[in-house]
């Protein structure tokens, strides 16, 4: 499973970061509180160029260069498929980070530890951004990308 | 199939997954001469700076092993016989092998310095020594480092951290030789010494005295209750040498990890595969390299033919705090460097015929991933495009759109 | 050209106000990324402001704000009370003394004049005759469009099949986005109903939807071709809209893209001019004529629709319209919607859809000519109510195009003339209009038909009635509440408890 983008219906908006962010750290889809409480972190980051806007998420990789290349054993993959990561193992070597062609997995800006795109694992229904991307640019889609 | 594994790290663990991607039944028996299994070699250092934190540096879950019904023999191997398919083991015993995969990894050098072989003179390669390190600093004040490659470097992190008085030694002109450029090395060595850690480059040991002095070869005298000598690693290609396989720096093997025997593989830091820049096969250490070598090692031994295209050097390291992420050949001689540059955040980059051949990037990890893989898959832009890249500010935003393209490309042909 | 003329400040104070909740606010910057009109900013220290006078009330921001910080008012009203000058008056003159032309807008005509459908009630069954449950047992929704009236000559005359009785109106490419024709384009096709091209030519990507779209031949003529013509469903000659009877569109060069120079057959970046008139058409036979050369032309496998503006003698109009060969009229009322229209025609021109219905049914029932062409009402429909009613006042269908857009996301800001819908409706600025997504408008357009279809079959049961043809001109069925004699008369039925 993993989320893929459509740019050509993408709006840049950026309600994906903000849904993402509140969905995570235990803000359970709270975006005021998260906000304006908390540290909001997104894990995926929208990429907006000129004419085109894109989330830039994870691909969850059949043979994930991330997955190979953690040092501490912090990223793993779940029996879904998904590929997450156990922050609390992450050594902040950024091998990860180094290794990924989409530019995906991302130091936070609080922990400066790894964070990145888990489907939403640890909640109820679809991811966030998909549920709450106003102009259906999102889709959970089978499979992830052959690396 | 009986597939036999010798060596039981990084490139074992990858085998084991190619393996097993394509064959469930068949016997993989894993030999492992090192008593601990398949941990992380580069988290020892964090075991040394904080030894109750970093108690587990597993690579793989526990039952790693057991869920991939692998079965592990704690020996080592003596010989191959070949002719027989026959492995002979220290402790007597045969075992026959119809694919066989060496990832019998690297060796810390160690120089021939006069001195260097007192009991206070210690590599920093495997938990061993570093647990061993971690004993004898109790009572240690003063550390010298030989090399400061990224195994001195992140000793000497740990050793900082730890408390101890750091001197550093290097030979090159500059930090890192391997990974920076002058300039980027530089810049790191600024914040290091900054932060406390005497780097001393352009200097040779000459003599390492037993009243636990260093003495330098301009006659400069260190004291150290602690050497630490990490001057490099080297293949560990013994057992491929007296079995007649095909060596140069570290093991030859084809595109598909083949060795000269086309029964016997070769993975991880005892083999030589493709660097992409240089066109040449290099030893290129490195945990990345070590999984995806050991990964189509196993998939071809289980009968697929999965090419390896080559890599390029790559490392992400950090140093009290500070990120460096670098992959390929910034240092090239060929081709235009481009600098940018803000606060604690550098990066060079080095183009050539619109084709990205190396970076570093000092403390911005977020746009290494896409150029790392801009020099591996040798993705084409538009000319200027790096250019533009570097003066509108480096960014994932301002990646040129033609890597983009590229990448979605790769993606929908399901060949990235 | 001089310099631009000095008319001092300007004497208007913003319409409406942006309220921006500082307790909910968290600065992610979604209002003003998505604002065309930049009313909203944030500077780089997070700084957020507005600029109220630019806003239109469209509501973008507000439906996005992720925290619901946003909310839009009136702006607190500065002019003293006056019954005879309001605000709206006293603005009106304003912008004209700035700028010295006539007011555009978009939309229908939003003053408070009588809306009859409003003033009808629907009958229901009781004890006498037995109710329909819907869920039980057949309900049929099903009519045909064209001319049923030539039995006699035994030549099977071309038809539309239509699964429910609405159709969507005419919205050409230009004036709104490509999205919103693939959308209503799709949607019309899996419902079993049509939609319109608008006089805007139909556009390649759409061609597969030619078979249930009506294509429009209006004054400008864009895009017609024989190709044009052969694929569809019905051609529609467009006399007249009730947005803006009597005068022509201006589709203005700026719009006037390669796409929509491609699809209207003109040079790009050159205004398009609909005439006022048809260049061709001075008289009814002058009418019959294009009919015949469009039935010709397409060798008789097609119905032709006219499409007028419900005006005075509509009665007559349609009586001419339907003599001269026409298979299907549609009469547009004066509520009727448009992209771009001078206000003071769009609010004082035309009569209600309601009574030029029931006339122009009667009229036709009087000479004995109604079977020889359908009616499709149009201009004002909001909800399936109002459907039903048109439909026992005497249509045989409805058009819809305003309740269409709304469930494509208008929020009627009356503003299409602009471009710079915030919806990515009545726009052809790729970066607007790709907010709608074509997956997103089939499913809504297509519920809201869904949603409208249960209801009429509600309804339908209820009067006892298990099929649309039965409705059709059955005023029986139709009570007028609030209405004078007059006005009972011209709709042809009775008053409430008669």
């Amino acid at each position: 499973m993993k989320v893929i983008s459509i740019p050509e219906y993408c709006l840049g908006c950026g309600l994906c970061e903000i849904y993402c962010a509140a969905q995570h750290d235990g803000y359970n889809g709270n975006v005021l509180k998260a906000y304006k409480k908390g540290k909001p972190a997104p894990r995926s980051g929208l990429i907006k160029f000129s004419q085109m806007s894109w989330l830039n998420t994870c691909m969850h990789c059949d043979d994930a260069p991330c997955l190979n290349a953690c040092i501490s054993g912090a990223i793993k993959r779940d029996e879904n498929g998904i590929i997450y990561i156990d922050e609390n193992r992450c050594v902040k070597c950024y091998t990860c980070v180094m290794v990924c062609p989409y530019g995906h997995a991302q130091p936070s800006s609080e922990s400066g530890r790894i964070i990145k795109c888990d489907l939403c694992r640890d909640s109820e229904g679809i991811p966030a951004c998909v549920s709450h991307c106003p102009n259906a640019a999102l889709k959970l889609v089978q499979g992830g990308a052959e690396q | 199939m009986k597939y036999v594994i010798i060596g039981g790290c990084i490139a074992a663990c990858g085998a084991i997954e190619g393996i097993r991607s394509k064959d469930a039944k068949g016997h993989i028996i894993v030999i492992d001469g090192e008593k601990r299994g398949a941990y992380t070699r580069p988290l020892i250092s964090y075991y040394l700076s904080e030894p109750d934190r970093y108690t587990d540096i597993d690579y793989r879950s526990p039952g790693f092993f057991e869920d991939h019904r692998v079965e592990v023999i704690k020996a080592r191997v003596e010989t191959i016989d070949r002719s027989r398919q026959m492995l002979i083991l220290d402790n007597g015993e045969q075992i026959d092998y119809d694919r066989l995969l060496i990832a019998t990894g690297a060796n810390p050098v160690m120089p021939p310095i006069p001195g260097a072989d007192q009991d206070w003179v210690k590599p920093f390669y495997t938990l061993g020594d570093a647990e061993q390190i971690n004993r004898d600093i109790l009572s240690a004040r003063e550390v010298v480092v030989i090399g400061s490659g990224l195994i001195g470097m992140k000793a000497a992190e740990a050793l900082y951290k730890r408390g101890l008085a750091v001197y550093m030694v290097e030979k090159e002109s500059h930090i890192l030789p391997r990974q920076l450029t002058p300039g980027t090395a530089v810049f790191m060595h600024r914040y290091l010494a900054k932060r406390g850690i005497d780097i001393i480059t352009g200097e040779e040991v000459a003599v390492i005295r037993p009243e636990h002095q260093v003495e330098l070869k301009s006659g400069r005298i260190l004291s150290a209750d602690l050497v630490i000598m990490a001057v490099g690693t080297r293949p560990n290609v013994e057992l491929a040498v007296i079995s007649g396989l095909k060596v140069n720096q570290g093991m030859v093997v084809d595109s598909y990890l083949r060795t000269s025997d086309d029964k016997i593989y070769a993975a991880g830091d005892a083999a030589e595969t493709l660097n992409i820049i240089s066109g040449q096969p290099e030893v290129m250490a490195l945990l990345p390299h070590a999984h995806r070598e050991g990964y189509l090692a196993g998939r071809n031994m289980s009968g697929q033919d999965m090419r390896d295209r080559g890599s390029v050097p790559m490392n992400s390291v950090k140093l009290l705090g500070w990120n460096i992420c670098s992959a390929g050949a910034a240092g090239d001689k060929n081709g235009e460097l481009l600098t940018w540059h803000d606060n604690d955040q550098l990066l060079e980059i080095k183009v050539r015929e619109n084709y990205l051949i190396g970076y570093i990037a000092i403390n911005m990890p977020q746009v290494a991933g896409p150029l790392t893989n801009a020099i591996e898959k040798k993705i084409l832009v538009a000319a200027g495009g790096w250019q533009e890249f570097i003066e509108r500010g480096p960014a994932l935003a301002t990646i040129p759109p033609a890597y983009w393209q590229e990448l979605r490309r790769l993606e929908a042909n399901g060949s990235n | 050209m001089g310099a631009p003329l000095n008319t001092g400040f300007q004497m208007g104070t913003p319409v409406f106000k942006v309220d921006r909740d500082p307790d909910r606010c968290i600065q992610c910057g979604v209002c003003v990324n998505q604002c065309a009109n930049e009313v909203h900013h944030m500077d780089s220290d997070s700084w957020m402001w507005t600029e109220d006078e630019k806003c239109v009330a469209c509501q973008r921001c507000a439906v996005l704000c992720p925290t619901q910080a946003i909310s839009i008012k009136d702006f607190p009203v500065i002019f003293r009370e006056n019954s005879h000058w309001g605000s709206a008056s006293i603005r009106e003159i304003y912008r004209q003394a700035e700028s010295g032309g006539v007011l555009l807008t978009g939309m229908g005509n939003p003053r408070p004049y009588k809306n009859y459908f409003d003033h009808l009630l629907l009958n229901a069954s009781q004890v006498t005759n037995p109710s329909i449950d819907p869920l039980r047992e057949p309900m049929e929704l099903t009519t045909y469009l064209g001319n049923k009236g030539d039995l006699i000559s035994q030549v099977e005359k071309p038809y539309l099949k239509l699964k429910i009785p609405i159709m969507f109106s005419a919205m050409s490419f230009g004036s709104v986005s490509l999205n919103v024709q693939k959308s209503l384009s799709a949607a019309a096709e899996e419902m079993g109903t049509f939609w319109n091209t608008g006089e805007g030519g139909l556009h390649q990507d759409l061609k597969e939807f030619g078979p249930c779209a009506f294509v429009q031949v209006a004054s400008g003529r864009f895009g017609v071709h024989p190709g044009y013509l052969a694929n569809s469903a019905a051609i529609e000659i467009k006399i007249g809209q009730g947005a803006k009877p009597g005068i022509g569109g201006h589709l203005p060069g700026e719009k006037v893209s390669e796409e929509v120079s491609l699809t209207r057959m003109i040079p790009a970046w050159s205004d398009a001019i609909s005439p006022a008139p048809h260049h061709d058409i001075y008289s009814i036979e002058d009418l019959d004529q294009l009919i015949e050369t469009l039935k010709v032309a397409t060798g008789y496998s097609k119905p032709i629709a006219v499409k007028v503006a419900a005006v005075h003698n509509i009665g007559a109009i349609a009586s001419g319209i339907v003599r001269a060969g026409a298979d299907i009229v549609v009469i547009d009322g004066f509520r009727g919607s448009t992209g771009a229209a001078p206000m003071r025609i769009r609010d004082n021109v035309g009569i209600p859809i309601e009574i030029a219905l029931a006339q122009v049914d009667s009229r036709l029932r009087d000479e004995g000519i109604r079977q020889q062409a359908s009616l499709v009402a149009a201009g004002g429909i909001k909800n399936s109510a109002d459907v039903i009613k048109a439909i026992a006042l005497g249509a045989d269908a409805v058009y819809i195009a305003s309740a269409a857009l709304v469930a494509l996301g208008c929020h009627m800001c009356q503003m299409c003339f602009t471009g710079k819908c915030n919806w990515g409706l009545a726009t052809t600025n790729p970066e607007l209009s790709k907010r709608l997504n074509p997956e997103i408008g089939i499913q809504r357009a297509k519920n809201l038909l869904a949603a409208w279809g249960h209801e009429i079959q509600e309804m339908m049961g209820g009067m006892g009635i298990n099929a649309i043809d039965s409705l059709r001109g059955n005023r029986l069925m139709l009570r007028g509440i609030g209405l004078n004699s007059q006005e009972l008369d011209l709709l042809g039925i009775k008053s409430v408890g008669d």
